[in-house]
């Protein structure tokens, strides 16, 4: 199937009633998601993921891609009408979005906003359906050395790029590996560390560990300070036009924003929060109005959200065409596809081609339903955040609960949800970066098989780990990526020496 | 060891240290257990104690890291750590205790009672007010929950061992 026979069979599955009110309704819920200060897409995604196993895999992967490019464009709204990020990838967009409202733009801003996650969500969605079935045809000549390889350095380039320090990050990732060793292993069938708990011959279960950290955790960071939220000017409908200059600012915006964003939307780590960084650098680097640059520039709300939207849509090529969640939503998406026996990878174009383009399709689908509601819509979003906290948090605790529960119908899964919440908690005060947790738990028995599946390939040869070419492109990437900061620090701390003047 | 900056003790790093070193003793079990309960193969057929092994040593290598970062203040985040005090404390402590409450009572008499429970006492520690107010939140907010899971979506909850 080429891309273009792909693109229109996965729109004939993507434009199925049952899968277009997925889509419809994940895309709703994630711009609800991303409207609510803290209650980012991992939580989200995580929070719907038990109720996506009862339906078909197609409709529930593309209720739960809504759910998240759906956070993206939300997160973006509470950033320019009351300067409160409602998640991550949306912090850049405060800095000039919330000025432009200041000054009376909001409108435009919202509109730039909009318009830019829609391009760049279209423009992905044309790159994923080039790139992905190539990136899959080459990946049928790897084998479990380069599999290893590619899991392995994924998850300490993760490590590498996670905020705070290299040690931290190692920490959690390797916490994650370990809960992944837990449980009946694959190649034997040998029980380890299950301490004669029942449930964990089944392993630890991925939704009460990702809610618990990112749900629960959430939660008790509200409660320990319970602020009010500010209310938001109403935006009127005239008010969403930009200007002709502003419009001439921002596509070229959109255009830098979307290339970057795609482009690292492929690198491990969650691209879609650093993208938007990378992109107001850029943007302010090459904009002839750099003094407006944290004032209400109209360039550094265009750049970052295209960038925001093209980077999340480039994230599905390395998990449908390799198999690799490289952040934690993809890991979730990956843990639903595989509660369903789909196993992502190579072969996954070719034995569930409904999934693979389905997926995609949805996207666009997806992309378009945002655009047409986000800015009608506006005054609604805005609306939620003054629900009040008494009404919110116990319906998230409760249907924390529920999700958790409703997996695999154990009460120890309820204590494994309470236990990572205090755990999330604790490890969030001391500036842990918790998404190389949720990886490592899905990553580390797809690690484990192919580290013993080589060898046992191999007859014990640790060689074939690096016998060939792919396999030495991505360690030396990988180590690269470990040790290159450090080398480039000291090469600085050199320089720096050498330029001292002597006496 | 220096823990004090600028004459007080500074909780993030105290904090770090601490799980630097559940991280040592947690690697240091769990690589031992491994060692002794699981085979390890042969380099041709590794066992299921290699990975466990190498797991062990990842997170040796890391809590060691951390002790020694934070012993030397090589760390550059640093700060308090604002764990809250008074009502902040109060309602941390009163949703961790409701949440373990609500997994006890759905255990032994099921979601339906386990969720109104929970739902009351949410209500109330977020927003002290009258009881009867408080009452009627959490009932409305448990109910339908109810309604949409079980009703609806006919999700299975726990339906209670005493039963």
């Amino acid at each position: 199937m080429d891309p273009l026979d792909g693109m229109l069979f996965g729109l004939s599955v993507a434009m199925q009633p049952i899968n277009l009110v997925a889509g419809m309704v994940g895309a709703l819920l994630g711009t609800v998601i991303g409207v609510l200060p803290g209650l980012g897409p991992v939580a989200g995604v995580a929070l719907v993921l038990p109720l996506t196993y009862s339906i078909s895999p197609v409709t529930g992967l593309i209720a739960l891609s809504g759910i998240f490019y759906g956070c993206m464009y939300g997160g973006s709204t509470t950033s320019v009408l009351l300067n409160i990020p409602g998640e991550t990838a949306s912090i850049v967009t405060c800095l000039d979005g919330y000025q432009m409202a200041k000054k009376g733009r909001a409108g435009a801003a919202l509109t730039v906003m909009a318009l830019g996650s829609f391009v760049a969500g279209t423009l992905s969605v044309v790159g994923v359906v080039l790139f992905a079935p190539m990136l899959s045809n080459f990946a049928l000549s790897f084998g479990p050395a380069e599999f290893f390889a590619l899991t392995f350095v994924g998850l300490v380039v993760l490590s590498r790029i996670s905020s705070g320090s290299f040690a931290r990050a190692l920490f959690v990732t390797s916490l994650g590996l370990l809960l992944a060793t837990m449980g009946m292993e694959q190649i034997t069938a040998i029980n380890r560390f299950t301490f004669g708990i029942l449930e964990l011959s089944h392993g630890v279960e991925i939704v009460p560990v990702a809610v618990g950290l990112f749900g629960i955790s959430e939660v008790l960071f509200v409660v320990e300070d319970l602020v009010g939220v500010p209310r938001a000017k109403a935006v009127k409908l005239r008010e969403l036009l930009p200007t002709r200059e502003e419009w001439r600012r921002t596509l070229p915006a959109w255009g830098r924003g979307s290339g970057l964003g795609f482009v690292m939307g492929f690198l491990p780590g969650p691209m879609n929060v650093l993208s938007t960084f990378a992109s107001y650098r850029l943007e302010k680097a090459v904009s002839r109005h750099k003094d407006e640059f944290g004032k209400g520039a109209i360039e550094g709300v265009a750049g970052p959200e295209a960038a925001n939207n093209a980077a999340a849509t480039a994230q599905f090529v390395p998990l449908l065409s390799l198999g690799l969640p490289f952040s934690a939503i993809m890991a979730l998406l990956m843990a639903a596809m595989m509660i369903h026996g789909i196993q992502p990878g190579p072969l996954l174009v070719i034995q569930h081609p409904e999934i693979f383009w389905g997926v995609i399709s949805s996207m666009y689908i997806g992309n378009v339903a945002l655009l047409i509601l986000n800015l009608p819509l506006v005054g609604v979003w805005v609306s939620i955040l003054r629900i009040p906290l008494q009404v919110l948090l116990p319906c998230i605790v409760l249907y924390a609960l529920i999700g958790s529960y409703s997996v695999r119908n154990t009460i120890f899964d309820l204590w494994v949800l309470t236990g990572f919440g205090v755990l999330g908690y604790f490890l969030r005060k001391l500036k842990f970066d918790l998404a190389p947790l949720i990886l490592a738990i899905v990553l580390g028995p797809m690690i484990e098989r192919y580290f013993r599946t080589a060898l046992f390939l191999s007859r014990g040869d640790l060689a074939i780990f690096l016998a060939s070419p792919i396999s030495k492109v991505i360690w030396g990437a990988g180590l690269l990526a470990a040790v290159g900061g450090v080398l480039l620090k000291g090469l600085r701390a050199l320089r720096r020496r050498t330029r001292v003047p002597v006496g | 060891m220096k823990l004090r900056s600028n004459g007080q003790i500074n909780s993030v790093r105290r904090g770090r240290l601490i799980a630097g070193l559940v991280g040592l003793l947690l690697s240091l079990g769990y690589g031992l257990q491994a060692w002794i309960t699981l085979p390890m193969g042969k380099m041709s057929q590794p066992g299921a104690a290699v990975f466990p092994l190498i797991v062990a040593v990842l997170m040796l290598v890391s809590s060691l890291v951390i002790l020694f970062e934070d012993m030397r203040s090589l760390d550059s985040e640093e700060g308090p750590l604002g764990l809250p005090s008074g009502g902040g404390l109060y309602r941390l402590l009163g949703v961790v205790a409701s949440l373990v409450g609500y997994v006890v009572v759905a255990y032994l008499v099921g979601h339906l009672i386990g969720s109104v429970l929970l739902s009351v006492a949410l209500v109330h520690l977020i927003k002290p007010g009258s009881w009867v107010r408080t009452v009627v939140i959490g009932l409305a907010i448990s109910l339908s929950a109810y309604g949409v899971f079980v009703s609806i979506l006919g999700v299975p909850l726990p339906k209670g061992v005493l039963w």
